[in-house]
């Protein structure tokens, strides 16, 4: 025990009067370093921790985007759902255009059979133009007449001049009207006409714009299933410089320790060693932790400039995004296309419902004058008919001789030929009504399915619409991530690069007190022997450091991971520096 | 020969709340401009523009082109003008700023 007691007093005492003087400032500036390189590291890993939360939801947001074009998500079923959506009302418009030809047919008809119907107007007109003059010739013979006889003279001109009367006016009407009639069929045929050829190309074109843009969006998700999208490997190339950077920040331990280590031997030199071999291990020890600050703030820097050039290639590559043209991002692309589509299907419904409304209006009174037209030719046919038989049985009433057989004979023939003439309109009536029939039956159709249509899609797309702003809008929010993310790296570069600029500074001044100890040493003084001496003992005290020293760990499948644990990382290191602190302290 | 200039200025962001209100106005614009004539969206005060806003703007440069007359975006924000460069606008309209 007292022997231990005097070898501590005497190591106290040569300790406290035989210490060489280290270089003026050498711990102050030690511990400045130790703060600085603490400071530096401490701020690359907060701004690492901000950028790995933010690649995080970087790589959640590409993931989605990667599963889209890869058609694996929601968001390719959501543009196939709306393709799908437009088909029904573009297949009923593709119908209609090809009932159109139907349509124009019977318009044409129509036409033809309201214009066969006015010649036939006007044939029978013509027929009963020689009542006019027979009605003449019975006030002639009527004159001559006994007054009974002449009484039945005027009664059967009568009839026949009421039924002149009757033709007269229902016949110009009914010419008046056909001639309309015709008119409005051939306005409505030429209106329809013009418009449904404008349709038919609007048609045309946009199913050739879906199709192909689905074509398309089916071939890109084909290729993408089987190559990585420029997106992933930027993301991973950014996560694996993320990674690199993370593993050079080890260097905090390894300066701390050197750091602190010279810090305790500065004033603890053991007596055996001597004073020159010790302030060479010491300026030797500086150096090194000198170099590895350098080599730290190089490789700091070099990762730095790493994760900047990634975020660059990153945002660029999200900036152009080739591989979402079609789903999301281009003016042309699906979304756009899809949500234009649903716009323009929706005008065209209404266009169509409209024009079978117009047409169905045009044709209206050329049905009505159909069903008029059958009646006045039924009754005018019957009358004239009536008023034939009546004259023949007057003309037996009043005997041969009077004339009046003469001119019954000849209203008989007119009634003949007028029923003839009115057998024929009744089947060129019958004909133009069939034809308007399935005509306003088409048009009715056409109607109520363009109004089905419509209301299914004013249904569906304020929902699907929403979807697709949605899905865009999500993707305009990926790329200001990126954006930001890259301004954020750009930023945090310029601040860690000066602070790095800082620590190579630290470092010169530390070789300058270096250079100082080794002047302090004298070691080009020494004789030969006594330098050979010193060299063997420097020799051994720094092997017996270098095997002490704490090591950089370097593991490749970290930088890969994606999970990049930045914050354990961090408490990791703060733990090991603590334990390396006590345990060098206690090793040296 | 400068082409006449027609110019239609947004007063703020164009959103879906909005939207409607600002081609109602572009729309009234729109109508003015003739052929090889320019349209000047003024989008200056405009820091938000999404998806229903975008679809505004697509509709407009569409309709102006199919007056064959051009347009021009006057930019304020990175942003608007990144979404510009993403969806190609910049190749359908000149785009001017930030």
């Amino acid at each position: 025990m007292l022997q231990k007691i005097k070898e501590r007093i005497h190591a106290n005492w040569f300790s406290a009067t035989r210490q060489p003087a280290p270089a003026h400032g050498l711990s102050t500036h030690i511990r400045n370093t130790i703060g600085e390189v603490e400071n530096v590291f401490r701020g690359i890993s907060d701004n690492l921790d901000l950028i790995d939360e933010k690649t995080k939801r970087l790589r959640q947001d590409c993931q989605i985007l990667l599963a889209a074009a890869g058609g694996q998500n929601e968001s390719t079923q959501l543009l196939f759902r709306v393709a799908e959506a437009l088909e029904s009302p573009m297949a009923f418009l593709t119908s209609c255009l090809q009932d159109h030809q139907r349509n124009h047919d019977l318009m044409l008809a129509s036409q033809q059979s309201a214009a066969d119907l006015l010649k036939m107007q006007n044939d029978m007109v013509t027929s009963l133009e020689p009542l006019k003059f027979m009605l003449v010739f019975f006030k002639i013979e009527a004159s001559q007449l006994s007054e009974e006889n002449r009484q039945t003279f005027h009664s059967v001109s009568e009839e026949i001049s009421r039924l002149h009367v009757l033709v007269d006016e229902t016949f110009q009407k009914n010419i008046r009207n056909l001639q309309d009639a015709r008119d409005a069929i051939l306005t409505a045929e030429k209106n329809s006409k013009s418009e449904r050829v404008l349709q038919s190309q609007r048609i045309s074109d946009k199913q050739s714009e879906i199709s192909q843009a689905i074509d398309s969006l089916k071939g890109q998700i084909e290729a993408n299933a089987k190559t990585s999208a420029d997106l992933d490997i930027h993301t991973n190339n950014f996560e694996s410089a993320i990674g690199t950077l993370v593993m050079s920040l080890q260097y905090e331990d390894i300066i701390r320790q050197r750091c602190e280590t010279i810090l305790s031997d500065l004033d603890q030199k053991p007596d055996h060693v001597s004073d020159a071999s010790w302030l060479v291990l010491m300026a030797s020890q500086i150096e090194t932790a000198a170099e590895e600050i350098r080599q730290s703030s190089n490789e700091l820097n070099s990762g730095l400039n790493a994760i900047s050039h990634q975020a660059e290639e990153l945002y660029r590559s999200a900036t152009t995004m080739d591989q979402f043209e079609h789903i999301t991002a281009s003016a042309d692309g699906m979304v756009q296309m899809l949500l234009e589509s649903l716009e323009s299907i929706r005008g065209m419904l209404e266009q169509s419902t409209q024009l079978s409304q117009d047409s169905r209006e045009a044709i209206q009174p050329v049905q009505n004058l159909t069903k008029e037209l059958s009646a006045v030719v039924f009754e005018v046919s019957i009358k004239i008919q009536f008023i034939a038989l009546n004259a023949q049985v007057r003309s037996i009433q009043v005997g041969e001789g009077s004339g009046l057989e003469v001119l019954a004979a000849r209203t008989a023939d007119i009634s003949t030929e007028l029923r003839t003439l009115g057998d024929s309109t009744a089947i060129q009536i019958n004909e133009l009504h069939q034809a308007v029939d399935e005509l306003v039956n088409t048009i009715d159709a056409e109607w109520n399915g363009g109004k089905q249509q419509l209301a299914s899609v004013e249904a569906q797309s304020p929902a699907l619409e929403a979807e697709l702003h949605a899905l865009r809008d999500s993707t305009l929010n990926s790329l200001e991530i990126v954006a930001s993310l890259s301004e954020m790296v750009a930023s945090f570069s310029n601040d860690d690069a000066e602070r790095l600029h800082q620590l190579t500074l630290q470092s010169d001044k530390l070789e300058a007190f270096a250079r100082d100890l080794r002047a302090q040493a004298n070691l080009d003084q020494l004789k030969p022997r006594a330098r050979q001496k010193v060299d063997a003992e420097i020799q051994a005290l720094l092997s017996d450091k270098q095997g002490a020293m704490h090591t950089r760990v370097h593991n490749d499948s970290q930088s890969q991971s994606f999970d990049l644990g930045i914050g354990a990382h961090l408490q990791n290191r703060a733990t090991s520096s603590k334990s390396l602190t006590s345990d060098n302290i206690d090793l040296f | 020969m400068n082409p006449t200039t027609h110019s239609y200025k947004a007063d703020g962001d164009i959103v879906s709340t909005n939207a409607s209100q600002h081609w109602t106005r572009l729309e009234s614009a729109i109508q003015n401009v003739s052929e090889n004539e320019l349209l000047e969206v003024d989008l200056r005060a405009a820091n938000m523009v999404d998806s229903v806003g975008l679809n505004v703007i697509v509709k407009t440069i569409k309709t102006v082109d199919a007056r064959k007359a051009r347009v021009r975006l006057l930019i304020g924000s990175k942003s608007l003008k990144r979404i510009c460069t993403f969806t190609r606008l910049d190749q359908k309209a000149e785009i001017v700023g930030p």
